[in-house]
């Protein structure tokens, strides 16, 4: 399955927060408030059930209620902010002074959330949905042969239209309050569009 | 094959421990199948599996690639989809709880 190019999604980053490479985004000292994403529409409907794959690695979060989401799906574009005001999505993130990461559905009055404390490390996600249960398991290896947590969470079956591949968190003004790490090697594991097929002759 | 609570185990607070700890023992028998096919076991270790684990999977040194593959394909995942079913059903019914009279005010 091929990985998604970073460099080809739409970034809104006004204080050069992100490095943006194509397996990867660097982001240094984002603060709590900013206003940031980098995203791409896949086109209305697009996403269903799914099971992605994406690695991160935080290594400063400060602040409650700060951090930065590493995955998401939404069908508006903005900050977990706009996310949670317009209550549709799903989001993955770390946040809380101490590496917090959590899962988190919206969707108008069926919200729903987990969490487990992580720390600062590496880890490999993988994200599933199914029908009405979404799951978040998180790995300490890149062949996922070492489980850490599984988060879960009830959702509804509405589809989505764009991914995340980093979204900021736009609350409660602090300068001191920021998250630096790096998220990287995002799976969807969707056939490629115009996909080569190949002709063997025997 | 289902989820299926003791009969004593008839409440959503002791069904939702009931289902995390299940989660937790899934957890160590993923992993220890994975240290199998990553590093090799000796038989000794093997011989910690559960006996329906062990008869799916007889004794070599280590694990070979497909049968990771099955493993965490139709073995892993079926329970633990089982697991979150019962989990994310009884975690609902405990956010509802009269168990208390709360006041989060005074909190």
């Amino acid at each position: 399955m091929a990985l998604e190019d970073f460099t080809t999604y739409t970034e809104v980053d006004p204080n050069s927060d992100m490095t943006i490479t194509a397996p990867k985004i660097a982001v240094d000292t984002m603060r709590r408030d900013e206003v940031a994403w980098a995203v791409f529409d896949k086109g209305a409907g697009h996403f269903g059930d799914f099971i992605h794959l994406v690695k991160f690695t935080f290594t400063s979060v400060i602040g409650s209620y700060g951090g930065l989401g590493y995955w998401g799906l939404s069908n508006i574009v903005g900050t977990i902010a706009d996310i949670v005001a317009a209550n549709v999505g799903i989001l993955a993130w770390n946040y809380r002074t101490g590496g917090l990461a959590g899962l988190w559905y919206l969707q108008d009055v069926n919200d729903d959330y987990d969490s487990s404390l992580q720390g600062f490390v590496t880890r490999y996600a993988t994200i599933e949905r199914n029908g009405t249960s979404l799951t978040l398991k998180l790995y300490s290896d890149a062949e996922r042969t070492e489980l850490e947590v599984t988060l879960s969470v009830t959702c509804v079956t509405t589809t989505y239209r764009y991914v995340y591949g980093a979204v900021s968190r736009e609350k409660y003004t602090d300068p001191t309050a920021t998250t630096t790490g790096d998220i990287e090697n995002l799976d969807l594991q969707e056939a490629v569009a115009g996909g080569r097929s190949q002709v063997v002759i025997i | 094959m289902a989820l299926n609570f003791p009969p004593d185990c008839d409440t959503p607070a002791k069904r939702t421990e009931y289902c995390y700890r299940a989660q937790e023992l899934l957890r160590r028998l993923h992993n220890g199948m994975g240290k199998w096919y990553r590093e090799g076991l000796t038989e000794a270790q093997w011989d910690q599996f559960p006996q329906k684990v062990k008869n799916r999977y007889p004794y070599v040194p280590q694990l070979p690639q497909y049968l990771w593959n099955d493993f965490t394909s139709i073995v892993f995942d079926k329970i633990s989809e089982r697991i979150v079913n019962k989990l994310l059903e009884n975690r609902a019914l405990l956010l509802e709880s009269t168990a208390w009279q709360i006041n989060v005010e005074d909190i």
